[in-house]
């Protein structure tokens, strides 16, 4: 039924209800700004970057074709661009030294023991850049899994329409990733 | 191993973090944002389409001359270039030789002229 929605949502908007489009910021805005901030580990940019992801999409709804599910479509725009955000990045290699630092001195202190998320903000925050390292160390395929199933909450049905892999790459992927995870924090915290 | 490691207090955290409902809000100007970046673009691609209707317009009036003008030449081209091949053909040898035509004045058959003319005296004799 929601699918039918927007299907008849996207044909306003391309028949110039521009008006129509705010019910599908509206509705995506959120799960948009948290998949763009799981690849960029910035607030801002995420909120940028998912500004951005909106905009592209709205040049692109003509080539979404109705069979396939208008979310998953949406997710592949934002994770292209971020990917793209994150390899512009890395060429132009702006972060610090003394960010580098920081960040080898939190990867070497370990996790906290009373680390339950919400409790104490200082720890959260620590615990988000500790997080960003280790995931950052993954490769993007795992990378892609880790973000969607944890963070996004994704069935593996779903994961694989985003990435357009099969069912069983997904399953494969996730465990894989999940050993080096723990890999490369066991090293990490030696 | 996986489930060793998820049971385990070390590794606990990453995981109850990674399962955490933490939620970032977006931004609350998004829309305001989108759709000021939307409706600025279709002006411009308004104008630019103005260009373009107004460019294809003149385009209209004007391919026609011009593909007179390009066909005529072609024909013109071609003609010549059969009548010189049938040249060619007919007569080979004499293709690639200019014809040396006659003038058309008597003048310089006139004898008249020579024999009136002033007589040069040798450089010798004057001095």
């Amino acid at each position: 039924m929601a699918g039918m929605d927007e299907r008849e949502i996207i044909r306003e908007i391309l028949n110039g209800n521009l008006d129509a489009y705010e019910k599908i910021v509206n509705r995506y805005s959120t799960q948009i700004t948290n998949l763009c901030y799981r690849y960029l580990f910035s607030v801002e940019e995420a909120r940028d970057a998912t500004q951005d992801v909106f905009i592209k999409a709205y040049h692109g709804l003509k080539n979404w074709e109705p069979k396939a599910q208008f979310n998953t479509w949406l997710y592949r725009i934002a994770i292209n661009h971020c990917l793209n955000l994150v390899r512009r990045r890395n060429i132009i290699k702006f972060q610090s030294l003394d960010n580098q630092v920081n960040n080898k001195v939190l990867l070497k202190t370990g996790p906290f023991t009373e680390s339950a998320p919400g409790e104490d903000k200082l720890v959260v925050e620590q615990n988000e850049k500790r997080i960003k390292n280790y995931i950052n160390r993954l490769p993007e395929n795992q990378r892609h899994v880790i973000i969607l199933y944890f963070y996004q909450q994704m069935s593996y049905k779903e994961i694989a329409d985003v990435l357009k892999i099969s069912l069983s790459s997904v399953e494969s992927r996730l465990f894989r990733a999940k050993k080096k995870l723990a890999k490369i924090i066991s090293k990490v915290n030696k | 191993m996986i489930n060793k490691m998820i049971g385990n207090k070390k590794y606990d955290w990453v995981f109850q973090h990674l399962k955490s409902r933490f939620m970032l809000e977006a931004s609350p100007y998004l829309w305001t944002r989108i759709k000021a970046n939307l409706e600025s673009g279709e002006i411009a691609r308004g104008d630019r389409g103005n260009f373009l209707s107004e460019g294809i317009l003149s385009l209209r009036w004007a391919l026609p001359f011009l593909l007179v003008i390009s066909v005529s030449f072609a024909v013109f081209i071609g003609v010549k270039l059969s009548r010189d091949f049938d040249k060619f053909v007919q007569n080979p040898d004499k293709f690639y030789t200019y014809e040396v035509q006659e003038p058309d004045s008597d003048f310089l058959m006139d004898e008249n002229l020579f024999n009136n003319a002033p007589k040069l005296k040798p450089e010798s004799e004057s001095e």
